[in-house]
């Protein structure tokens, strides 16, 4: 019932790295720049750290690098930064970013050694970091052959599939968002429906259940199948994209479902969450965003973020 | 037919192309939520609602000390119901809170309660101490203004 | 240092049984309200309430009472009040409930509104009079009301409630 497509795209996800125990500094060097900042588009994130209490580093693959310090540690750095939009009248929380394919960023220049010996030396900085590499054009080295005297290893997405029987599925109508009573759904029904499906939360509540009274929105459908697949791990937006465009393709052919949809999840202690907008924790530190894509091939974006956070563009 | 592919994204790099200057944020905003449509040749509405959560989800765990009975779906929307009588009265009590999954082997649920009633739900919640005689503690794991925030949860990620 | 704000909440005690008279009396009163706090509120609604809660006034012969809270907690208070349904002394109950009158930043206002909400109470005895020597009592009383006002800047506040409603 899937066509092979998908399934391959899927399948295609892409691997990710998690190297333990890697000093910041290893990020900035000439030869990392070269080799894979400026070759493609290279992702990293620290593992296990949390954004609200401990240091945190993302690269970026417009090659800037952005670390997010608690106070000592960026005074012990001496780095250049700019207090966090969070933290209150008194600031215990530093945001430095470093933009590693500057033109004026190379060996010989001040800045390039002065960064290199405040993770180096002034305060070696180590994380579990999670990576990612993207290039089109020929393959140099890896980031595996790279980081082979580091502990690397190489991790691929976790999948699951499943499929859902007689679902109850609200009726969306594409050019109406609001949703009117007795013909379509609003998108925040839909918003909240998703997130019953994929809860396992029961859809067929009676308003004077003792335990809860969530019901699906008026006016549903039942469905007889429906399809449900979960990838978890480190996905980079290329390949979001390219499951994007797949998942369009898929209503090339005259199909019987009338809408799907996407769901991206951000990870909560990313320093950062739509481009360089700056993310905090605060409740929740959710930041995701949701396609719904109709068979005409009109779409609904849906962003959803905490308080700790700009308004997506 | 509906398709659902959930994923874990770092660094999300924008996937529309639209922009609009950003309106300055108020901090103690509580959730954002932007619908966007687009229809093929233009862009569509925009509609952004701020604080305009209806209701907030938590995740949470019951704790227990081990052997002794295990409260089914019903006991355990009565000890939180109970929890919030505790803390704050009848006024607490009717406060309408949802059980919406309840798992009996591993205590864990979802519960849903009406936004403004958010602090209430926590603090009875974290203040409640024994069920049946027994020792016992609510962990609250996660909370979000989107159900949809709660089928993943990045600090849970384990590998290998 | 900002003052701490308070609310006083002004309230008349109504019972059918003339004996509950006898037990209006601070801790009765302080006792049943909180009663009714924990019940609707909670423990934490009696923690708010509990800041600075005292009876400020009391007046046995008219039943009114003068509650004190702090300005964050008196919604709880007031919403709280209409719960409490008897007063204990002795062992024994009586059934009674409060009537809140008016809520003030301070006790002057509170003085002021009660003096002119007897005054109205008086009036409409007046009307409903139905023998001669009534309504003289009642046009005497309203008088001597008139007077104490006159007299409530310098006299006690205490004082001229007892009086002016008699």
């Amino acid at each position: 019932m899937l066509p092979e497509v998908l399934k391959s795209t899927i399948a295609d996800i892409g691997e990710y790295y998690l190297v333990r125990n890697l000093p910041v500094h290893e990020l900035v060097t000439q030869e990392f720049i070269d080799a894979f900042v400026k070759k493609g588009s290279c992702y990293a994130l620290t593992y296990k750290t949390k954004i609200d209490q401990d240091n945190t580093a993302a690269l970026l693959p417009n090659g800037k690098l952005i670390l997010s310090v608690d106070k000592d540690t960026y005074e012990e750095l001496g780095l250049q930064g700019r207090p966090s939009q969070y933290s209150g009248k008194k600031v215990m929380r530093y945001i430095i970013t470093i933009d590693l394919t500057d033109a004026g960023f190379h060996p010989e220049s001040k800045k390039y050694n002065r960064v290199l010996w405040a993770l180096r030396e002034k305060k070696p900085l180590e994380f579990d970091f999670l990576l990612a590499w993207y290039n089109t054009g020929a393959e140099g080295s890896t980031l595996m052959s790279y980081f082979s005297k580091n502990q690397i290893q190489a991790l691929k997405p976790k999948i699951t599939f499943s499929t859902l029987r007689d679902l109850q599925c609200p009726v969306l109508k594409s050019n109406d968002l609001q949703g009117k009573p007795e013909e379509s759904c609003s998108t925040e029904e839909l918003f909240e429906w998703l997130g019953a499906v994929l809860n396992e939360v029961s859809l067929d509540n009676k308003s004077s259940s003792f335990l809860s009274t969530y019901c699906c929105p008026e006016p549903n459908t039942v469905v007889e199948k429906a399809f449900l697949c979960t990838i978890t791990g480190f996905i980079i937006p290329e390949k979001i994209i390219q499951l994007l465009e797949q998942l369009c393709c898929y209503f090339g052919e005259p199909k019987l479902a009338y809408w799907l949809t996407l769901t991206v999840h951000g990870f909560a202690d990313s320093p950062v969450s739509w481009r360089e907008v700056e993310h905090g924790f605060h409740k929740g530190g959710e930041n995701l965003y949701n396609f719904v894509i109709f068979r005409n091939l009109d779409y609904w974006l849906q962003m959803a973020v905490v308080a700790h956070d700009d308004c997506p563009p | 037919m509906q398709r659902q592919a959930q994923k874990f994204c770092a660094l999300l790099k924008s996937v529309s192309c639209v922009s609009l200057a950003n309106p300055g944020w108020d901090s103690t905003v509580s959730s954002v939520f932007v619908t966007w449509c687009q229809t093929a040749p233009s862009p569509g509405p925009r509609r952004v609602l701020r604080r305009a959560a209806e209701h907030h989800y938590l995740r949470v765990r019951l704790e227990l000390p081990d052997g002794g009975a295990r409260p089914n779906a019903a006991q355990f929307k009565q000890l939180v119901v109970t929890a919030l009588r505790e803390l704050h009265g009848e006024v607490g009590a009717a406060l309408p809170v949802d059980v919406l999954t309840y798992e009996e082997k591993t205590l864990s649920a979802i519960l849903r309660v009406i936004s403004s009633g958010l602090v209430k739900l926590w603090s009875a919640l974290t203040l409640l101490g024994f069920y049946q005689n027994r020792r016992c503690a609510f962990r609250v794991l996660q909370t979000s203004p989107f159900l949809l925030a709660l089928s993943g949860n990045s600090r849970e990620l384990v590998l290998d | 240092m900002v003052r701490f704000k308070n609310r006083y909440v002004l309230c008349e005690v109504v019972s059918e049984d003339p004996r509950c008279r006898q037990c209006i009396e601070d801790r009765a009163l302080q006792l049943a309200v909180r009663d009714a706090i924990t019940r609707v509120h909670g423990d934490y609604g009696l923690a708010c309430c509990s800041i600075s809660f005292t009876v400020k006034y009391l007046n046995a012969y008219t039943g009114t009472v003068l509650l004190r809270c702090r300005k964050d907690s008196y919604r709880l208070l007031c919403s709280a009040l209409p719960f409490v349904r008897y007063l204990e002394s002795r062992a024994q109950r009586y059934p009674c409930f409060l009537n809140t009158l008016h809520v003030g930043g301070t006790i002057r206002t509170c003085q002021k509104f009660l003096i002119r909400y007897n005054r109205t109470q008086l009036l409409r005895l007046l009307q409903n009079c139905t023998n001669e020597e009534e309504r003289q009592c009642i046009q005497k009383s309203l008088l001597s009301c008139s007077l104490t006002e006159e007299q409530s800047h310098s006299a006690d506040e205490e004082e001229d409630d007892g009086t002016e409603t008699d």
